[in-house]
């Protein structure tokens, strides 16, 4: 069913809150494209309302570009010739002083899937020693069981981000061939499983250039947003639409979605999703993710490499994807000043969770 | 004013001011300032606020 000029309407008028799916839907439909500034309008009044002028920083850590997974769309894909390379605990170490002296407060750290190599013991001793150095720190690396997200909590993470890259079961099948993440199932729950231990922070996302058409992942994306509020209510939520970036792996999706279809995405999440945070990472160019800050994106990296030990010493492995922004993290928090926007480094100490 | 009135008979306001004819001068000005305002022209009206730069910009190649 096509979503009318009505539909759009309807959806725009609701109060924050009380937008459901079908409205997500009408909102990234054709009808509501035709209507981008006043859905931009819309979305930066409520953005304002609900996060005021600020941006949350975080870096991205890769401690190991191992895989036995093949993502026939990743950079890391077991099989493919790349130089690999994990990082020690003083490797990490040194890239956590290299990030926390940029003023970085909050890490995000990231694997490939290797069970032996990257496992939970290799992660947790990561995190101990970590801690030292940032009050936030979380994982996007392969899914857990419970009991291993509580081990995990324990170490000190604080975040969990589990990309679904897409929610089309034929397509997932498709796209990932080999390895354990072929488990859909398992995948789903990931989320869930992280939030009964205690973890506090959620990122969830969808890649856009994987499934087509890219509006049915959006909205099952949002979907499982929706549920996530509901089930895991306790926790901070965040969502991420990544765009398919170049990378060793070759692939290159056949329609990418465009800038004026992201923005319009942006609109339509920030509208349905008034308190969940919108993630930005440097996979996209400087000046387009300047211009979306005010559209509802809160959260953003800068500076950023996807090779393992890349920012102590670049050029040992390679990357998982290009980066398209980059600048300094200086660079990217100037010109959020200049927007008009507060940088935050840091909004969470570990001492808050005292007592609970 | 815009509605055709030719002059504007004030007493009281002028009159109790604690500085009457400061008081008479901020009138005349207002006066001065309704008619060279639409004199001049007004902007066209519309139903809803619009921002005069827009936020979706930079979607479109200059």
């Amino acid at each position: 069913m096509r979503a009318t000029d009505l539909d759009v309407s309807r959806a725009v008028a609701k109060p924050a809150g009380s937008r459901d799916l079908e409205d997500f839907a009408a909102l990234i439909g054709p009808r509501a494209a035709a209507r981008l500034e006043e859905l931009a309008r819309a979305s930066h009044a409520l953005t304002l309302r609900r996060f005021g002028r600020t941006v949350h920083m975080y870096a991205p850590l890769y401690l190991s570009n191992e895989c036995l997974t093949t993502c026939t769309y990743c950079g890391f894909a077991k099989g493919l010739p790349i130089a690999r390379k994990t990082l020690s605990v003083a490797q990490s170490l040194r890239e956590g002083e290299f990030l926390r002296a940029r003023g970085y407060r909050h890490v995000l750290l990231l694997t490939g899937e290797h069970q032996k190599l990257t496992g939970v013991d290799f992660l947790c001793e990561h995190v101990a020693a970590l801690r030292a150095l940032f009050p936030q720190i979380s994982l996007e690396v392969q899914v857990w069981n419970e009991d291993e997200y509580r081990r995990l909590a324990a170490a000190g993470v604080d975040g969990v981000v589990i990309y679904q890259e897409t929610y089309d079961p034929d397509s997932y099948a498709r796209f990932h061939v080999a390895g354990k993440k072929r488990d859909y199932e398992f995948r789903l729950g990931g989320p869930e499983r992280a939030a009964r231990t205690g973890i506090r922070r959620l990122g969830i996302g969808a890649l856009l250039g994987l499934h087509e058409p890219w509006r049915e992942d959006a909205i099952a994306l949002t979907a499982h947003a929706l549920h996530l509020l509901k089930v895991a209510w306790r926790q901070e939520l965040a969502v991420s639409v990544p765009r398919i970036r170049p990378s060793a792996s070759g692939y290159s999706p056949e329609h990418p979605v465009t800038d004026r279809e992201l923005a319009q995405l942006i609109c339509a999440l920030r509208l349905v999703l008034p308190d969940t945070g919108i993630v930005m990472s440097t996979r996209e160019a400087p000046g387009f993710r300047d211009a979306l800050v005010p559209l509802g994106v809160t959260h953003t990296s800068a500076g950023s490499h996807t090779d393992p030990g890349g920012y102590t010493e670049p050029g040992e492995a390679e990357g998982q994807f290009e980066v398209d922004d980059t600048r300094t993290p200086e660079e990217v928090a100037d010109a959020l000043r200049a927007l008009g926007y507060e940088p935050v480094w840091k909004d969470w100490d570990a001492l808050m969770r005292a007592g609970v | 004013m815009e509605m055709g009135v030719d002059a504007v008979l004030v007493n009281t306001a002028i009159a109790v001011a604690r500085d009457p004819a400061e008081m008479a001068r901020a009138f005349r000005d207002a006066v001065d300032a309704g008619r060279r305002a639409f004199e001049a022209g007004l902007a066209p009206t519309r139903d809803e606020a619009e921002a005069s730069s827009p936020l979706t910009g930079f979607l479109d190649p200059q």
